[in-house]
């Protein structure tokens, strides 16, 4: 092994200390610009009387008392619910609330939608521009026939709540038309709350920051370069 | 023990790794170049603010680390440490914008994600995905393909010097433990099979998602994203739909042969592009690869069956062969919500998922898994063992195998692979005891399964993890996805390292 391959070493103890406090430093600068980010002012949350209240379907009374449970089409069922039990939410008819998110995939006769009914569609609104932090999403594939599928204009995404909508639908756990996906085949739909386009305030510490380091990075990066023609 | 002092890394060793770990630093901030450059145009201000904090970030750090000469010629003991301290460093710059995005509750959830970016595990713990925007989802999926191509870059290092990837690797066969060659030819080989396979992918899905129903700027990002992840063998999507999200039995097709091709050898591709295909059946890894996958296909069909989940049959094999694949391939997508696995499965196909989890794609190729080659060489190891006990004690009992080449199965090569399964076993257990320590609900099936898929860099989340309050787990989940992509070794050649640094520890303080 020749010196020329190997570089030689540099810095020590020093370049461990320096090395050190710059990830302290991006450490607290990133804490400082978490804590200080501007919230959104903007009002998201659908009103809890039109979420059913209380009246929602869980696994145990399910089995408990069986599929008399759902009252046909009148009780809520909550994605988390069906998800836990499948084989006692299979074929029966539910009420169903929850946010259009990511794409409205129309078709013949259509559309297949993703409603999700977690905290960022109904209670806290959507992260990025503020909001709570309130675990992964959770939701279930929907097929809106025609016309219901009129309903869903606007998908959630950033920045974005999409439109509410509160369906009634029946639960097929491996439905032959999704390739055995589950999913709720609704036959009513109305629009609850439509779309909100979030208000969302410029972070400007962030910013200033981000332009500082740039401009920094850029600097030394520049230096190097006529060091290294040097 | 005074030699042993003597023999680890020196302060050489230790300027060159550094200097490496500068350049990865650099290189990881100006990637983040491109997905802030998305979110400008697209205007969203907070998301360009926080990659291009990162971009900073990294370039600041890889400027002050990689002070001294950068590496041209690495030894092992400096590839091997460079790749497992590359990871770390490549995670914490890569965090930082993920932590400024307002979707992770904590630094340490911001981090476990970066890392199952950059492992390619695809294990989702981001908070609200659906309303994340699309240069920081962009970044996500950047973080798959640079986490592919290193992946693939330590491959095409190690077979430019003809090793056989057997332990944390490889296992040296010439003898030669010196230098290494230039990454440029590595590099290149790399990079190449990455953005060749995604960009196909990427033009094959398009039309397939614009079929589907979805709008054609949307349409472009599903298959930019599903192609980038399911070649890397990552797992991430752009919605928490998964590969569910276009519902089109097409896309998921293409998605299979993605996920396959990512999970097969770089000398398999090789050999495919050359058109060498005759010596391809013979290869060890192919004939496991294929074995396994029938057999567990097999497994979890019947399971699925057994459990009556399905009434038709091609809801049974649509369903039961994509999660096969992604399970085999450790890609981790799923055709619908993940939690159904483990709530509307039964019991007998989750149990052939996790064992497809565990045992991977190929060695010397981008999947995670203990790997089909080492499956092999045990499977080898103790036939040859069994007819040593048939037959009497002067007897020689010849064994070999083809991986590229003919090779003699020594004991090395056998005691090599068992112990990256045994380490395998040990982390999944000691992960899920730890695990189930520590949060009141879960089971031990749940855990282990998440333990698995976790070592295993597969991805698929069962909802077991509480990523916002679960912070035992996080950590937990986070060196399991680190140590699984790097098979241990590295890791702990990396750790041993800057242990030698601390006074008492490693005999310099």
């Amino acid at each position: 092994m020749s010196a020329r391959q190997r570089p030689e070493p540099r810095g020590g103890p020093l370049g461990a200390v320096l090395t050190l406090l710059a990830v302290v430093a991006v450490v607290v600068l990133v804490a400082w610009l978490r804590a200080t980010a501007p919230q959104s002012p903007t009002d998201t949350a659908v009103p809890a009387e039109a979420l059913g209240g209380a009246d929602v379907l869980d696994c145990e009374e399910l089995e408990r008392e069986g599929p008399v449970a759902a009252t046909d089409g009148t009780r809520r069922a909550p994605s988390g619910a069906v998800l836990e039990c499948p084989f006692a939410f299979d074929g029966l008819r539910v009420r169903y609330v929850g946010e259009v998110v990511g794409d409205v995939l129309q078709r013949d006769g259509g559309s297949w939608v993703l409603l999700n009914d977690d905290d960022y569609a109904l209670r806290t609104g959507p992260l990025g521009a503020g909001g709570e932090a309130a675990g992964t999403n959770s939701g279930l594939s929907v097929w809106l026939p025609d016309p219901l599928d009129e309903l869903a204009t606007v998908p959630g995404r950033a920045g974005v709540r999409g439109d509410v909508l509160d369906v009634v639908a029946t639960v097929q756990r491996a439905d032959p038309a999704d390739g055995g996906g589950l999913t709720l085949r609704v036959d009513d739909a109305t629009l609850l709350a439509p779309a909100v386009e979030l208000e969302d305030p410029v972070h400007w510490r962030q910013v200033g920051a981000a332009v500082a380091l740039g401009l920094l990075a850029l600097g030394l990066t520049l230096r190097d370069r006529a060091r290294r023609r040097r | 023990m005074a030699v042993l002092t003597h023999l680890g890394p020196t302060p050489r060793d230790t300027a060159a790794v550094v200097a490496g770990l500068g350049l990865v630093s650099r290189w990881v901030g100006l990637a983040m170049l491109a997905p802030a450059l998305v979110s400008l145009l697209l205007g969203e201000h907070r998301d360009a603010s926080a990659l291009l904090l990162g971009a900073a970030v990294g370039v600041l750090l890889g400027a002050l680390l990689q002070r001294g000469r950068p590496p041209g010629r690495l030894t092992w003991t400096q590839a091997f440490t460079l790749a497992g301290g590359a990871w770390a460093v490549a995670t914490g710059v890569a965090a930082v914008p993920l932590a400024l995005s307002g979707h992770h509750a904590t630094l340490l959830q911001a981090i476990v994600e970066a890392m199952a970016g950059l492992t390619t595990t695809g294990l989702v713990v981001v908070d609200d995905l659906d309303h994340l925007g699309v240069g920081m989802n962009l970044w996500r999926h950047l973080l798959h393909a640079i986490g592919a191509v290193a992946a693939l870059l330590v491959v095409a290092t190690i077979r430019q010097r003809g090793q056989t990837f057997v332990a944390t690797s490889n296992v040296a066969e010439s003898g030669d433990h010196h230098v290494l060659p230039r990454r440029g030819r590595s590099v290149r080989a790399a990079l190449g099979l990455v953005v060749v396979w995604t960009l196909l992918g990427t033009v094959v899905l398009l039309p397939l998602a614009l079929l589907a129903g979805a709008t054609p700027g949307r349409a472009l990002l599903h298959a930019a994203t599903l192609a980038t992840s399911a070649f890397s063998t990552g797992g991430f999507t752009l919605t928490s739909a998964s590969a569910g999200a276009l519902h089109a039995a097409t896309v998921q097709l293409v998605l299979v042969v993605l996920m396959i091709a990512g999970a097969t050898s770089l000398v398999l591709h090789r050999s495919l592009w050359a058109r060498r295909i005759r010596g391809v059946r013979n290869e060890l890894d192919v004939r496991v690869a294929g074995l396994t996958g029938a057999t567990l296909l097999l497994v979890v069909l019947l399971g699925l069956r057994r459990a009556e989940v399905f009434e038709g049959a091609t809801e049974l094999v649509r369903q039961g062969l994509f999660t096969l694949v992604a399970a085999h391939t450790t890609t981790g997508m799923t055709p619908g919500p993940g939690r159904l696995l483990v709530t509307g499965w039964g019991e007998m196909a989750p149990a052939g998922i996790v064992a497809a989890m565990a045992i991977g794609g190929m060695a010397g190729s981008v999947a995670g898994g203990v790997g089909t080659l080492r499956v092999g060489i045990l499977a080898k190891g103790i036939a040859r063992d069994v007819r040593r006990l048939l037959l009497p004690e002067s007897a020689l009992v010849p064994a070999d195998y083809q991986q590229s080449r003919r090779h003699v199965l020594t004991d090395r090569h056998v005691r090599a692979a068992a112990t990256i399964v045994l380490l395998t076993l040990a982390s999944v257990f000691g992960a899920a005891v730890i695990e189930l320590a520590t949060t009141s609900d879960g089971d031990l099936p749940e855990a282990l399964f998440h333990a698995v898929s976790a070592v295993s860099t597969t991805g698929i989340t069962v909802g077991f993890l509480d990523a916002g309050n679960d912070q035992v787990g996080l950590v937990v989940t986070g060196l399991l996805m680190w140590f699984g992509r790097m098979e241990f070794l590295a890791v702990l050649a990396a750790l041993g390292m800057v242990a030698r640094y601390v006074p008492g520890v490693g005999g310099r303080g």
